[in-house]
């Protein structure tokens, strides 16, 4: 029960996030991980497994992967504010912090005395639904929750920067509000679904495509079916898991990275022929 | 009916001044076309007044200064419509010009049968209700600009501002285009845009506005600011000028002073 629930509500938030993101950025390959949240998560979380805060306390895993979350929020927010909003500052914002998360990340497990912490914090990393309870469900959906909510308020704003900036800010939309919003939900959603769940990938950018041949391009139709579509994908997921190779216990990031690369390529692959 | 009154308004971006300070007032109905040379600040022009560049100086609707009122009011007054005819995600026409009617929309912004009716009826102008329903990428350029256009038109502003609307279309949507805007300009509105060619903007505006450099050098009746001083000054170009029955023909047909800068 704790495991759908969870599986449930972290798809949601990662397809939701996926196709804000991607209407915010007006790029298709956008997904949360390339604002670096995912992997600041993970980073606070493999602090915390490291440290052996995580033995100790039942919340100190989820509650440091936030702390790493709202980092990066901070950071991300330093980085792009200056500057207006730069579509490409953006990215490479998230791109570089990212990459800085993944590196002390990598420092960590360097740094591990013991072989049996390193595993469990590569596994940690590979995302999973396994062995949740109903403390950790308490604990995310609260964020997951407040962050839907603020990304579903960008709806409209998401429909007319399809415009371009400078007619969304014509239109009356303020550009700078729709973007904190974009991030700090994202942040809060996707940081409370990794803290619990580990890093899983490609959701956010899988399911919008999916989803857009079917309800068309406009953004604001597109967030509903995208949060409906993450939590489908999600569990179906799950239940892959549990079917292939049960006494495994084989992990959830695992299966969503083998589906989301090949269509990842195949999407770069569509992007590319269209003509710009 | 909209009154604009620009005062000292200028655009610094950097240590580059773009717009010198300038006055420019627009109180009544008209189309004004708004000429220069490359860079001489027409689409900032344009973009200050549509509240997207921001700039020095003052600028008041109807006595209010723009930057006193909300966006949103200032969207249910003034449309504007950039250069590029860019549309990120191929949303279908009926979705772009659904566009248009976000500055009148309440929380939580569906549209409603008024907005629905105003849409089709930007349409039916524009003459893409056949198209309702297609992707905006497969659209031919003349298509597009017309779809943008009733996108504007759907927001029922007084004020229109159009940069370059005539950019890649061939004759016969050039004239399409400029009729509409005299159209709307004798049913109350005011519309500004920035043209290069000089005879659309002779034979179509009421009013021109010539810029150079970041500086207004004239600003009045077609024939007044389309003279050859003026153009030589601006352009650097001699003209030739042939008055019809009708219209005034201006031929282009060397660069002044052999071409030096």
């Amino acid at each position: 029960m704790p495991r759908t629930l969870l599986g449930a509500a972290i798809g949601a938030i990662l397809g939701l996030s996926g196709a804000v993101l991607q209407g915010l950025l007006r790029n298709p390959l956008a997904e949360p991980g390339v604002l670096g949240i995912n992997a600041a998560a993970s980073l606070g979380a493999v602090a915390a497994i490291y440290s052996g805060l995580s033995a100790w306390h039942i919340f100190a895993l989820p509650i440091s992967a936030l702390i790493g979350a709202g980092v990066a929020v901070a950071l991300i927010s330093i980085l792009v504010g200056g500057a207006g909003f730069n579509i490409l500052v953006t990215i490479l914002a998230g791109v570089a912090l990212s990459s800085m998360a993944g590196a002390l990340t990598a420092l960590i497990l360097n740094l591990s005395p013991d072989p049996f912490a390193a595993l469990e914090i590569v596994f940690w990393m590979m995302g999973s639904l396994t062995d949740r309870s109903m403390l950790h469900v308490g604990l995310a959906i609260p964020f997951i929750a407040v962050g839907a909510v603020l990304l579903f308020s960008t709806a409209r704003s998401l429909d007319a920067l399809s415009l371009g900036q400078d007619v969304a800010v014509s239109l009356g939309v303020n550009v700078n509000r729709t973007r904190l919003l974009a991030i700090l939900g994202t942040a809060i959603g996707v940081g409370a679904a990794t803290s619990v769940s580990g890093a899983i990938g490609f959701v956010g950018l899988v399911v919008p495509h999916i989803l857009r041949p079917l309800v068309g391009n406009r953004p604001s139709r597109l967030l509903p079916v995208s949060l409906l579509g993450g939590a489908a994908f999600l569990l179906a997921a799950d239940i892959l898991v549990r079917i292939i190779l049960p006494s495994k216990d084989l992990k959830l990031g695992v299966i969503t990275a083998l589906i989301g690369v090949p269509f990842f390529i195949w999407l770069l692959v569509r992007v590319r022929k269209i003509p710009t | 009916m909209i009154k604009i009154h620009c005062t000292n308004l200028s655009v610094s971006i950097g240590n580059k001044e773009i717009l010198s300070p300038l006055n420019l007032s627009a109180a009544k109905p008209q189309l004004i076309g708004l000429i220069g040379p490359n860079g001489a600040g027409k689409s900032t022009l344009l973009k200050s007044m549509a509240g997207v560049q921001s700039f020095n100086g003052r600028m008041t609707i109807d006595g209010i200064d723009s930057k006193n009122g909300s966006k949103k009011q200032r969207a249910q007054r003034i449309a504007y419509m950039p250069q590029e005819r860019q549309v990120y995600w191929s949303l279908t026409v009926e979705e772009i010009v659904g566009l248009g009617r976000l500055p009148h929309q309440q929380w939580p912004k569906i549209l409603r049968q008024q907005d629905r009716n105003i849409i089709h009826h930007a349409m039916a102008q524009m003459h893409i209700l056949p198209f309702a329903q297609t992707p905006f990428h497969i659209l031919s350029g003349g298509q597009q600009a017309r779809v943008l256009l009733a996108r504007m038109l759907a927001q029922e502003a007084e004020l229109l501002l159009a940069d370059e609307p005539v950019n890649g279309l061939d004759p016969a949507h050039q004239i399409r285009l400029m009729s509409t805007f005299k159209d709307l300009a004798a049913a109350g509105r005011t519309i500004i845009i920035s043209l290069h060619d000089l005879n659309l903007a002779g034979r179509w505006c009421d009013r021109l506005i010539l810029l150079n450099n970041g500086e207004c050098l004239a600003d009045g009746p077609v024939q007044d600011v389309l003279s050859p001083d003026l153009l030589r000054t601006a352009y650097g170009i001699e003209i030739q000028q042939v008055q019809t029955d009708d219209n005034l023909i201006i031929f282009p047909h060397k660069l002044a002073n052999g071409g030096a800068e």
